[in-house]
């Protein structure tokens, strides 16, 4: 199971099992944001390398506005995949 | 040991059904959820290159647990004539990746990070890729 929800104008939440079969829902959620956008991961116990991708191209379309993506509450699992892809020194991290 | 066999269509919408499978399966072996999460995403990321860039076969995809008492394997096995080696692919060159501002392609270098073991193999037209990842 997967939701995304809005928690103000600039901070959303993942929750469950962020995979495949959800990228064109979060694509469309995340295209809504023009601000500096925090991502709070804390009830997100699964990401694919294409849910990856996605958080991935929104930072670059963020900031090529000069707004940031900040990521916050990662469990291990996701830790891990930020920092074997290096993605640990692309995005902001609000621990 | 446990050793059980399904088979899944051609689409992402099978994804929640694997990892039902996954689930059941190594969780009489392994109750750590944070191997089992290394497991669901090489099985996603192998399972999504086989629907998307082999379109010579509308044949179903089978996907093999083996669970031992150390390791876990899984191996998923594919109708195909010119398969993709996905072992020998090269080393991706992260300052150049972040430079043309890629987003994709990190799949298969997350595959190599999180498994002990990735073999590919090629025969009478059908492709087996397997992983595997010790427990203990």
């Amino acid at each position: 199971m997967f939701k995304i929800e809005e928690v103000s104008q600039n901070e959303i939440k993942l929750i469950g099992e962020f995979d495949a079969s959800q990228a064109e829902i979060v694509t469309d959620f995340l295209q809504r944001y023009e601000v500096t956008l925090t991502l709070d991961l804390e009830e997100l116990s699964y990401i694919s390398s294409m849910g990856l991708g996605i958080l991935v191209k929104n930072y670059h379309r963020l900031n090529g506005m000069g707004y940031k993506v900040i990521l916050k509450n990662l469990n291990e699992h996701i830790k891990d995949v930020f920092k074997y892809t290096r993605l640990d020194q692309l995005f902001v991290f609000d621990e | 040991m446990t050793n059980e066999i399904k088979y899944f269509s051609r689409s992402a919408s099978e994804l929640p059904m694997i990892f039902q499978f996954l689930n059941t399966v190594i969780a009489e072996n392994a109750s750590n959820l944070k191997i089992l999460n290394e497991l669901k995403l090489s099985v996603e990321e192998i399972f999504m290159n086989m629907v998307r860039h082999n379109e010579t076969t509308t044949k179903d995809i089978a996907i093999r647990i083996e669970s031992y008492k150390n390791s876990i394997s899984i191996s998923l096995i594919d109708h195909e004539d010119n398969p993709f080696d996905i072992v020998n692919t090269d080393e991706i060159d992260f300052d150049e990746y972040f430079k043309q501002k890629k987003y994709g392609g990190l799949g298969i270098h997350l595959i190599k990070k999180l498994m002990d073991d990735l073999i590919f193999d090629h025969d009478a037209g059908k492709t087996t890729i397997k992983i595997t990842k010790h427990i203990n």
